[in-house]
C-alpha cells in the first residue's frame, strides 16, 4: 500500500474488504443454490420466502437421478474424451510448435501463418461443412468423430512455438547435437523438460476446452451411451417431468468433479489460464 | 564467448534437418488441414450454393444466400439480440472486472485477496449446463430466489426468462457471471507486472490513487486490457451454450428463446436443411468477428500512441 | 462422393422395393382373408409369426426404438419384452428425448445412417427425409393392413400419405381435449362444459385468479405463448379450426397447391382474442404453462393430448376426479406418430417384425394404458375402456360434423409452422402493443402471410 495508513484509512479498507467478500459470495451464491435445492424435498420447492437452506434434508433426489439415468457413465465418457483430446493436443502442439520455432526450411513461414490464420476462425464458423465431412467418412455417432476436431488446437501451436522460443536455448540444442543426440532424441526427451510450465499450462486449458464442449457432442452424436457429461445433463433436465430438486441433483454431479479439481489444484489451474491467456 | 559457438558455422539447413522438420510436422498438419483448413474454406464455397445434407452443391447461387439472409426476420432479430448481448457482455464483464483487478492487485492483498480472488473466479471453472439450469431457476418469475431477493426491496417480481428484453437480460447477467472472473484474474497479472515504481513516482507527484490508476496503470495496461476485450467479444458472438439450455423446451415452463446466431445458424442447417444459407450465416458471423478485432486493436493501438 | 453414396442408395432402395413388391404379392393375396380377421388376434398373428424367426434370424440383434415421448417408453420396453419370448436373441434399446431435441437428432441422423432401426415420428416431418430416399417405404403386408377399410380412420390414412404413397406404420394418434377444472368451474358457478371458442374465453375471464398485488396467480385459460419448434403455431392452428379455418389451405383438393388462410378475418380475431385475453390478465406469459400449470392448479383450463390424463395421474393424484376433458366443438387436428425403418437399417426386416407386432391389438391397448396416448387402430373397441376411464370423453367422443384436419403433405411445412411459431411468440410478448389495435395485427399476420407464401413458392407448392 502506498502511502500512510491513518485510522480512518484502516475502517475503509475494511469496508472495502467487506464489500468484496459480500460480492464474492453472491458471485458463489449460484453454485451454493444447486447445492442447496439438491438436498430439498419436492414440497420444499416452491416455497416462499426460500430458506437458505433445506428444512428436512434428502438423497431422494440423488436416488431419482441414479435411477433414471448413468450418471458416472457421462463424467467417464467426459474424462476419456478430455484426457485423449489432452493428449493430442499437448503432442501436436508442442512438436509443432518446437519445429516451427527451432527450425528454418522451406514453406516454415506459410504453414505457420496458415495455423495462426485459421486459429482466429471461431468453430462456429466451420461446424457445418465439418459435419458433412464426417458424414462422408461415417464417423457421425462415433466416438472418433467426437474426438476428431479436439485433436489439434491452432492457438496450442502459436503458444509452443512462443514458449520454445522464450525458454528453449539454441546453445541447449546444440550442445545436444554434439554430444550425439539425434534430432528425435532431443526433441522427445531434452525439449519436453525445458519446456514442462507451458505444457501443463495449454493441458489445462485443452482439458477444460474439451471438457465443457457441447455444440460438438450434440451435433455428432445420437447414442446416449457415447455422450459426455455436459450434453448429458442438457438432454435430462429437457426428458421427463423431473422437478428442480433432481435437475439440481443431476447438475452437483456433473459440478462436483471440476470443484474438486479447483479445490486440489487450485494453483495450478489459476496458472494455466493465465499463462495461457498472456502469452497470446 | 560460448564453448560450442563453432559449430555455428555449420550449414543449419542441410537436408537432413529439413527432412526431419517436415516429418515431424506431417501428422499434424494433415490432421489440421483435414479439422481446420478445409472445412472453414467449404464454409466459403458452400455460401455460395444452395446446398442439401443428402444433396451437395444442388444449384450455385451466387450472393443469393447473403442477400437473402438481410432479409431474413430471424437472422435479423439474431444478430440484433447477439450484438447487444455481445456490447453488452464485453462492457459489463471487462468494467467489472478491472475494478476487481484493481483493489484486489493493488489494495486488498494476500490471503485475504487471494481468497477473495478464488471466489470471483470459481464460475470461471464450473460447466456452462449444470449452472445455466441453476440460473434457469434461479431465474423463474415465481418462486426463483431472484426475484424472492429483489422483493425485499419491494422490486415487483421480473420476468426474467418470458420477457423478450429482460430474457436478454438474463442471458447477459449469466454470461457477465461466467466471464467476469476470467477477466479479472488476467487483469490482475497484468497489473502485477507493471512495475511499482511507476506508480511510487506518481505517488511522489502528489497523484491520487484514482488519477495514477488513470494515468499511469490503464496505460501501461492497455495492451492486456485489449486482449480481453477481444477474446470476450468473440466469445460473446459465439454464444449458444446457456441461449440453448436456459430456453429449454420443458413442459410448461415459462422460458422464451433468445434467438442468437448460432442458434440460427444451427435450425437453418440442421432443422430447414439449407446447408448453403447457414454457411453463409456462418461467414456473416466470421466478418463481424473479423471486423470487430481489427477496430479494437486499432481503436487501443491509437489510443495508446496518443 | 457424396453422389455416389446416394446413387448406391437408390439401388439399394430399388432392390428392396422390388423385393417387398415380390413377397407382396403374396400377401396381398393373403390380405383379403385375413384383413378382417385382424381384430381377432390369433388368426392374423399365425402366419406373421412363422415370418418372424426368418426376419430376425437366430443370431443375437438389437433394435435401437428411438421416439420423442419419454413417457411411452415403458410401452415399448413391455412391447420388446413380449416380443422376446419369440424371439429371444433381439435386444431392444429404447431411446426417447423431448421432442424438439429428438427432431434435432433425426435432421443428423438420418442422413447420416446412424439413427435407430426403428423410428417414431410422423409422415410429415419426415417427408424431407423421405425425399431423398432415407425412409424404407412400407412392406407391402404392413401397407395392406394400413390401408384395409376400417383398419385405421381416413384422416390417419391420409396424414400417412406422402407424394401418393402410404408411408409409416401408425402407432397412436394425437388429438387434442380441452382439460378443465371442475372444482374451479363449480367456484365460478359455470355449469356447463365450453362448447364454442367464445365459451372458453368466456369462462376463462370468470376463471382467472388475482394476488392482492394484481398479479396473476392462476390463468383462467393457459395459452401457448412460447417455446421452440412449431408447437406454438400448432396451438394456434387448433383455435382456428374453431373458427372454420386453417393454417394453409390447398387451393383444390388434390391440386398440390396451397396458399396461407391463417390471415384472413377469422385468423385476425383469432390473435386479437389472444391478446386481450393477455391484456386483460386472463394468462400471462410469466407463470407456469401447459400441464405442469394444469397439475399445480395454476390454471383452470388448457388444450393438450390424451397423454396428461397418465401425467396427472402420476404427478397430481390430488386433482383426479377434479378435472373432466371435452372434446373441441368444430374440429382438430389429428397427427399421427407412425413407425419407420430408415434406409439401410442394419436388421431392417426383423425391425419390421417388431412393428408388426406391436400393431397387435394387446400392444396397442398396452400402449394407450401405459402413455395415455390414444392408439392409432380404430377397429379397436375402446367402449369398455372409456366407461373404466371418463376423463378420456373429450378425445373419444366428438360432436356432430366434427372436422379432422391433418397436416399437409408438403416437406416445407415445418418449416412454414415453424417459423409461424416465431412470429407468434413475438407477437404474443408484444400484447400491450398489439391489444385492440386490429389494424396492426392484420398487418402482422400479412407480413407472415406473405412469408408463408413465399416458402410454397420456393417450393413449387404456390396456388393464391
Amino acid at each position: 500500500m502506498i502511502g500512510r495508513r491513518t485510522g480512518v484509512s484502516r475502517v475503509l479498507h475494511w469496508i472495502l474488504v467487506a464489500l468484496l467478500a459480500l460480492g464474492g459470495l453472491a458471485v458463489v451464491f449460484p453454485i451454493f443454490w444447486l447445492f442447496s435445492v439438491s438436498f430439498r424435498p419436492a414440497s420444499e420447492l416452491n416455497v416462499l420466502p426460500p430458506t437458505l437452506f433445506p428444512v428436512t434434508w434428502t438423497l431422494k433426489n440423488y436416488e431419482t437421478v441414479f435411477a433414471r439415468a448413468p450418471m458416472l457413465t457421462y463424467l467417464w465418457n467426459s474424462f476419456v474424451f478430455a484426457t485423449v483430446s489432452t493428449l493430442f493436443i499437448i503432442l501436436t502442439s508442442s512438436t509443432a510448435g518446437y519445429i516451427f520455432a527451432k527450425f528454418r526450411f522451406p514453406g516454415n513461414n506459410f504453414l505457420f501463418m496458415l495455423v495462426l490464420a485459421t486459429a482466429i476462425v471461431p468453430f462456429e464458423i466451420y461446424m457445418v461443412p465439418l459435419f458433412l465431412q464426417m458424414n462422408a467418412l461415417h464417423l457421425v455417432n462415433q466416438p472418433l468423430g467426437l474426438f476428431l476436431p479436439f485433436l489439434v488446437l491452432s492457438y496450442g501451436i502459436f503458444f509452443m512455438r512462443q514458449n520454445t522460443i522464450t525458454s528453449v536455448p539454441d546453445e541447449i540444442l546444440d550442445a545436444a547435437r554434439i554430444d550425439g543426440m539425434s534430432e528425435t532424441g532431443i526433441m522427445i526427451r531434452l525439449v519436453p523438460r525445458l519446456l514442462a510450465p507451458a505444457v501443463s499450462a495449454l493441458a489445462i486449458l485443452a482439458f477444460i476446452q474439451a471438457w465443457t464442449a457441447f455444440i460438438w457432442p450434440l451435433l455428432i452424436l445420437n447414442d446416449p451411451k457415447y455422450f459426455p457429461m455436459e450434453l448429458a445433463l442438457s438432454q435430462f433436465a429437457n426428458t421427463g417431468s423431473s422437478n428442480f430438486g433432481v435437475t439440481s441433483a443431476a447438475s452437483v454431479i456433473a459440478l462436483l468433479p471440476s470443484i474438486i479439481a479447483f479445490l486440489f489444484l487450485r494453483r495450478r489451474i489459476v496458472e494455466g489460464i493465465t499463462i495461457t491467456g498472456l502469452k497470446g | 564467448m560460448h564453448p560450442l559457438a563453432a559449430i555455428r558455422g555449420v550449414p543449419r539447413r542441410s537436408w537432413m534437418r529439413w527432412r526431419f522438420a517436415y516429418l515431424v510436422l506431417l501428422p499434424t498438419l494433415i490432421l489440421f488441414t483435414f479439422l481446420r483448413v478445409v472445412p472453414t474454406a467449404w464454409a466459403f464455397v458452400m455460401s455460395f450454393f444452395e446446398w442439401g445434407l443428402v444433396k451437395p452443391a444442388e444449384k450455385f447461387v451466387g450472393l443469393d444466400n447473403y442477400i437473402q439472409l438481410l432479409g431474413d426476420k430471424n437472422f435479423q432479430t439474431a444478430f440484433t439480440n447477439t450484438t447487444v448481448f455481445a456490447v453488452a457482455t464485453t462492457v459489463l464483464s471487462v468494467v467489472l472486472a478491472l475494478v476487481l483487478a484493481a483493489f484486489l492487485a493493488r489494495v486488498v492483498r494476500g490471503r485475504t485477496g487471494g481468497l477473495i480472488e478464488l471466489l470471483y473466479f470459481a464460475p470461471v471453472l464450473v460447466p456452462m449446463v449444470p449452472v445455466t439450469l441453476g440460473w434457469r431457476e434461479i431465474f423463474n418469475y415465481n418462486h426463483g430466489v431472484l426475484n424472492a431477493f429483489l422483493g425485499i426491496f419491494g422490486v415487483n417480481r421480473v420476468p426474467w426468462l418470458s420477457d423478450p428484453d429482460m430474457a436478454l437480460v438474463a442471458v447477459i447477467i449469466l454470461s457477465v457471471w461466467k466471464q467476469v472472473g476470467y477477466n479479472m484474474i488476467i487483469l490482475i497479472v497484468g497489473m502485477r507486472a507493471i512495475p511499482q515504481i511507476y506508480e511510487e513516482a506518481g505517488a511522489v507527484d502528489g497523484a491520487s490513487a484514482w488519477q495514477r490508476f488513470r494515468h499511469i496503470t490503464m496505460p501501461l495496461l492497455a495492451p492486456v486490457t485489449l486482449f480481453v476485450i477481444v477474446i470476450t467479444t468473440i466469445a460473446s458472438y459465439n454464444v449458444f451454450t446457456q441461449v440453448y439450455v436456459l430456453a429449454s423446451d420443458v413442459q410448461g415452463s415459462p422460458g422464451r428463446l433468445v434467438r442468437v446466431i448460432v442458434y440460427d445458424l444451427f435450425e437453418n442447417g440442421f432443422r430447414f436443411f439449407n446447408m448453403g444459407y447457414a454457411a453463409a450465416e456462418a461467414v456473416y458471423l466470421f466478418l463481424i468477428i473479423m471486423i470487430l478485432t481489427l477496430v479494437q486493436f486499432r481503436f487501443l493501438r491509437g489510443s495508446r500512441a496518443e | 462422393m457424396q453422389h455416389l453414396r446416394f446413387g448406391k442408395h437408390l439401388a439399394a432402395g430399388a432392390a428392396l422395393l422390388i423385393a417387398v413388391s415380390a413377397c407382396g404379392g403374396n400377401n396381398a393375396s393373403a390380405g383379403p382373408t385375413t384383413g378382417p380377421g385382424a381384430t381377432g388376434g390369433p388368426a392374423a398373428t399365425g402366419p406373421a409369426g412363422t415370418a418372424s424367426a426368418d426376419a430376425c434370424g437366430t443370431e443375437p440383434v438389437t433394435l435401437n426404438v428411438w421416439g420423442g415421448y419419454p413417457e411411452i417408453d415403458a410401452a415399448y420396453k413391455k412391447a420388446g419384452d413380449d416380443f422376446k419370448a419369440t424371439h429371444p436373441n433381439v435386444d431392444f434399446i429404447v431411446f426417447s428425448t423431448d421432442l424438439r431435441g429428438f427432431e434435432q437428432k433425426l435432421t443428423t441422423a438420418l442422413p447420416s445412417k446412424t439413427a435407430g432401426e426403428v423410428v417414431i415420428r410422423t409422415t410429415n416431418f419426415l417427408a424431407r427425409f423421405i425425399d431423398q430416399g432415407l425412409i424404407d417405404p412400407l412392406p407391402a403386408d404392413i401397407k395392406a393392413e394400413v390401408t384395409a377399410d376400417g383398419a385405421y380412420a381416413p384422416e390417419v390414412v391420409k396424414d400417412n400419405t406422402y407424394k401418393d404413397d402410404v408411408w409409416g406404420m401408425p402407432i397412436f394418434t394425437g388429438g387434442t381435449g380441452i382439460y378443465y377444472n371442475t372444482d374451479d368451474y363449480a367456484a365460478a358457478s359455470i355449469t356447463t362444459p365450453p362448447a364454442s371458442l367464445e365459451d372458453l374465453a368466456a369462462n376463462a375471464r370468470k376463471l382467472a385468479v388475482k394476488d392482492g398485488s394484481g398479479t396473476l396467480t392462476k390463468s383462467g385459460w393457459s395459452l401457448r405463448l412460447s417455446g421452440q419448434g412449431s408447437g406454438v403455431a400448432e396451438k394456434f392452428w387448433i383455435l382456428l379450426i374453431q373458427k372454420g379455418k386453417t393454417l394453409i389451405r390447398e387451393t383444390a383438393e388434390g391440386s398440390g397447391k396451397w396458399v396461407a388462410e391463417y390471415d384472413g378475418p377469422e385468423g385476425q380475431a383469432l390473435l386479437g382474442m389472444y391478446m386481450d385475453l393477455l391484456k386483460e390478465g386472463v394468462d400471462s406469459p410469466n407463470i407456469e404453462h401447459d400441464a405442469k400449470a394444469f397439475e399445480t392448479k395454476q390454471t383452470a383450463q388448457f388444450l393438450r393430448e390424451s397423454w396428461v390424463i397418465n401425467e396427472i395421474a402420476a404427478t397430481a393424484p390430488d386433482l383426479v376426479g377434479h378435472y373432466a376433458t371435452v372434446s373441441p366443438p368444430v374440429g382438430d387436428i389429428l397427427t399421427t406418430e407412425s413407425m419407420f425403418v430408415p434406409a439401410g437399417a442394419a436388421n431392417a426386416d426383423c425391425a419390421w417384425e417388431f412393428i408388426r407386432f406391436m400393431r397387435e391389438p394387446e400392444q396397442q391397448m398396452n400402449l394407450t394404458k401405459v402413455s395415455g396416448w390414444l392408439l392409432a387402430r380404430k377397429d379397436i373397441d375402446l367402449t369398455q375402456f372409456l366407461s373404466e376411464n371418463p376423463t378420456y370423453k373429450g378425445f373419444l367422443e366428438h360432436p356432430d360434423n366434427f372436422q379432422l384436419y391433418v397436416t399437409p403433405p408438403i416437406a416445407e411445412f415445418d418449416e412454414i409452422e415453424t417459423k409461424l411459431a416465431t412470429h407468434l411468440v413475438d407477437a404474443y410478448a408484444d400484447y400491450e402493443n398489439l391489444a385492440g389495435k386490429p389494424d396492426a395485427i392484420k398487418g402482422l399476420l400479412d407480413d407472415w402471410a406473405k412469408e408463408t407464401n413465399d416458402i410454397l413458392s420456393a417450393n413449387g407448392h404456390y396456388g393464391g
